[in-house]
């Protein structure tokens, strides 16, 4: 029995180190998007700009990057999360200046570009929307591993609505893709991610 | 006996099934929108009578078409899917909200901006025509 004894103490010893381990580990991963573990360098891309411009997200380093993928037709989820967006960047306050909120299209066949970019600036004038040809577009579509389906089947005098997937992106100021978030997370919890990115709060 | 007492009956649930302004449409609004685009209103719409109704097309003056659909999310994947009618079941409510059942407004014939108001004619099959103040609700 009392052979058994060091086992015991050491079993509990180990338990002691994972859960301080776990501990230190969660501390160190307080962000509340979900991770990309290691970050990867984000997909770098050259899209059009409202005045038909190119616009690259390379130009965005050194900011946080916030990228969602919609369509202008959309009337429910992309308005939704751009007006939780506007929310955010107002809540911002000086940090608006280290955040960059880009809206690609995932409907280029009407999203030109003049429509897309007067749309996203009609929640933030800071917002950009972005679109190409669809040449342009696939790579980046493929690369953040976003969902599109045209729907022409259900009837609607929209002529076709498009199935997409809703996750938002942030890249972080050295161009990697960071975190990701889901559709509905509540905007304090970004705001949270990026003052932590940006070492507004303590880690 | 029987019959008159099955007429009456009848007399009755016709007389529930075809009471108008019996529903109650509560904080309707829309998001803003730009001319030629498209909006989405929501409300709560609470059925108090023992009868089920149905919510069958919506039109206004301020789009050229309206559309019910609802929008349903598969993991990350939204669908959006126009609707013959949405159900307000007896003695229940609906909520119309984002991420969900919608009213779609398509191609605005004029901006709506956050404060603006505009009336949307609703049509059910029980409580016929109702009209609902719609508020414009930035950003």
């Amino acid at each position: 029995m009392e052979k058994k004894f060091p086992w015991v103490a050491g079993g509990i010893l180990l338990l002691l180190a994972l859960a301080a381990g776990f501990v230190l580990v969660s501390r160190r991963d307080g962000y509340l998007g979900l991770r990309y573990e290691p970050p990867v360098p984000a997909y770098d891309f050259f899209l059009t700009g409202g005045d038909g411009g190119q616009v690259h997200l390379g130009d965005f380093r050194g900011r946080v990057v916030l990228l969602f993928f919609g369509y202008t037709s959309c009337p429910d989820i992309c308005p939704t999360t751009l007006a939780e967006l506007s929310l955010l960047a107002d809540e911002l306050d000086r940090l608006a200046l280290s955040v960059q909120v880009l809206y690609v299209t995932v409907d280029p066949q009407r999203d030109l570009p003049d429509k897309i970019a007067t749309y996203a600036r009609a929640f933030d004038p800071s917002f950009i929307g972005l679109t190409g040809s669809e040449e342009m577009l696939t790579p980046v579509w493929q690369s953040y591993g976003v969902y599109r389906s045209i729907d022409t089947e259900s009837p609607t005098a929209l002529g076709y609505l498009v199935s997409h997937s809703t996750r938002l992106y942030l890249i972080d100021p050295q161009g990697n893709l960071f975190l990701s978030y889901t559709y509905g997370t509540p905007r304090e919890d970004i705001l949270h991610d990026i003052r932590l990115l940006l070492r507004e709060l303590p880690e | 006996m029987k019959n008159i007492i099955k007429a009456s009956v009848s007399i009755l649930l016709v007389a529930c099934a075809s009471e108008t302004g019996t529903l109650t449409i509560s904080d309707p609004w829309a998001r803003p929108g730009q001319a030629g685009g498209n909006s989405a209103v929501y409300m709560t719409i609470q059925n108090p009578i023992p009868v089920e109704d149905r919510l069958l097309s919506a039109s206004s003056d301020v789009a050229e078409d309206v559309e019910i659909h609802e929008t349903a999310m598969t993991g990350d994947v939204m669908q959006m899917a126009p609707q013959d009618h949405v159900s307000i079941p007896a003695n229940g409510g609906v909520e119309l909200l984002p991420g969900g059942m919608h009213i779609m407004l398509i191609g605005l014939e004029r901006d709506l901006a956050a404060g603006d108001e505009f009336t949307l004619t609703l049509e059910f099959e029980n409580a016929g025509i109702v009209t609902a103040l719609i508020k414009t609700r930035g950003p």
